[in-house]
């Protein structure tokens, strides 16, 4: 035994010497080599795991956009599932329900087969992502009445009693029994009409028993909005590939939860920043985008900053513009309020809260093809939702 | 002999005021006008126009409706003489004359 033992510390020895020999460096540069070696492997093994990371992360993506993707069944119905967050907040989120809403459009311009939107996977409805839901489908089913349709109500219940409580469930030929129920339902009020109809917009403010000035403030915002919409909104063609005739339609969501009120108008006409060149002349806008944003490029977010600015200065006309006016006094005159305003492709968001109000643009990838006021009051002192 | 007349724009015209001319919708600031507005000035000495009890005015509204004088031959003088506002607003009688004035 004694004699094995020695023999293997001989061996590893003479390995030792050998590998040194046989590397031509001695064994300081095996050292080397080992170290070397050593923070090898270690950022091999972090790259792996970078890897790992990256390529989970890609692969949930996949599966959540081939999930929202529209499919046909073997009776060649188109299924639809609805986005999980009905919202346009965040770039991802105002991405998905625009191409979902982009699979409806072209759905109902196929005359053949039926169309079944799935809302199983529809977890949380946000009053701008529902209302442009809303108007996009009344308007769809109004211009293909004979479009067979039906849907695959919500696992949600919340989600379920507010799609029944507006009426969604009953256009797409789905009754449920249930009766809609419980305060995060109930309170969500809607309005619509094909011409400036005070009298529907009044009546849904004064039913969210609100107190006699803001009521008095939004009837003046709302109004003002509507009447945009029958002047400016289809001054041209949509460009949503349709052809359906104008209407100068507009739809009204009021909401209250426990933090905020929501007062949200929608049109679905050529957007601000379409309509924004037709109504201004052509060296006023150059003039103030300019001096507002010097050379950069006039995206949708900043054309809608620049129609909060601009009054209408042509000689025969300057009595008017004073529309935008109404709107923003809204989110002044009261205090933590807000104001957001989506077209097309841009979002402006404006807040009175700091001494300065501050107006911030964004632009996104996908056009909502139409116009969307969003007004935000806080409720009982507390800061409003974003 | 013409007299003053009481012109309550909430119930006589209506209580949702909104819109700036008639094809936008039934209650126009330019219906208001056209309708009721000019024909009473034509009639009596004074209207007397009560802007209380209507949910409230939007500028398209207030602008073609009184502003709109103007442009249909009144002169900016001659309105203030005809018509007396009335509302426990001052801000909206105050905007109303501005739009007169700078019509």
């Amino acid at each position: 035994m004694r004699r094995l033992r020695k023999r293997a510390v001989d061996v590893r020895q003479v390995l030792k010497r050998e590998g040194a020999v046989a590397m031509g460096r001695g064994v300081m540069g095996r050292k080397a080599d080992r170290k070397r070696w050593r923070v090898r492997r270690a950022s091999e093994r972090r790259l792996q795991r970078i890897l790992k990371h990256r390529n989970r992360r890609a692969l949930k993506l996949r599966i959540r956009e081939r999930r929202s993707r529209a499919w046909h069944t073997p009776s060649r119905e188109m299924v639809i599932p609805v986005p999980r967050n009905v919202t346009l907040n965040g770039r991802a989120h105002q991405a998905e329900l625009t191409k979902f809403l982009h699979e409806l459009r072209l759905s109902f311009r196929k005359k053949d087969g039926q169309l079944c939107i799935d809302f199983r996977q529809c977890r949380k409805l946000f009053p701008e992502g529902t209302l442009l839901f809303f108007a996009e489908l009344t308007r769809l089913i109004e211009g293909f009445p004979a479009k067979a349709r039906r849907c695959i109500p919500a696992i949600d219940v919340t989600v379920n009693g507010v799609l029944q409580h507006l009426g969604l469930y009953a256009l797409l030929g789905h009754e449920s029994a249930r009766v809609p129920e419980g305060r995060d339902v109930v309170n969500w009020r809607v309005a619509r009409a094909p011409n400036v109809d005070g009298e529907r917009a009044g009546e849904a403010l004064l039913a969210m028993e609100m107190s006699s000035e803001r009521t008095s403030d939004l009837f003046r915002g709302v109004t003002e909005a509507i009447t945009n919409v029958s002047n400016h909104a289809h001054i041209a063609s949509r460009k949503d590939g349709l052809h359906l005739p104008i209407k100068k339609e507009w739809w009204m969501f009021c909401r209250e939860d426990d933090d905020s009120l929501y007062v949200a108008v929608c049109d679905l006409g050529i957007g601000i920043p379409r309509s924004l060149p037709r109504v201004h002349a052509s060296e006023v806008l150059a003039d103030a985008l300019s001096r507002m944003f010097g050379n950069r490029r006039p995206t949708d977010g900043r054309m809608i900053k620049a129609a909060l600015r601009l009054r209408r200065t042509r000689t025969e006309q300057r009595y008017r513009g004073k529309g935008f006016t109404d709107i923003l006094s809204v989110a002044n005159r009261s205090e933590g309020s807000a104001l957001r305003i989506y077209s097309n492709r841009g979002r402006v968001s404006y807040s009175a809260d700091t001494l300065i109000p501050v107006i911030r643009d964004r632009t996104f990838k996908y056009s909502i093809l139409g116009t969307i006021i969003v007004w935000v009051f806080p409720l009982k002192g507390k800061g409003h939702e974003n | 002999m013409k007299i003053n007349y009481q012109l309550n724009l909430a119930t006589q015209f209506s209580r949702f005021p909104a819109g700036r001319y008639k094809s936008d919708g039934p209650y126009s600031g330019e219906a208001f006008r056209d309708d009721f507005l000019i024909p009473y000035l034509r009639e009596h000495k004074k209207v007397v126009v009560e802007l209380d009890g209507a949910l409230g005015y939007g500028s398209s509204f207030l602008e073609e409706a009184f502003g709109g004088l103007v442009r249909a031959g009144f002169r900016p003088a001659e309105i203030f003489d005809l018509i007396e506002l009335h509302s426990r607003d001052e801000s909206l009688i105050n905007e109303i004359q501005s739009y007169i004035q700078h019509a």
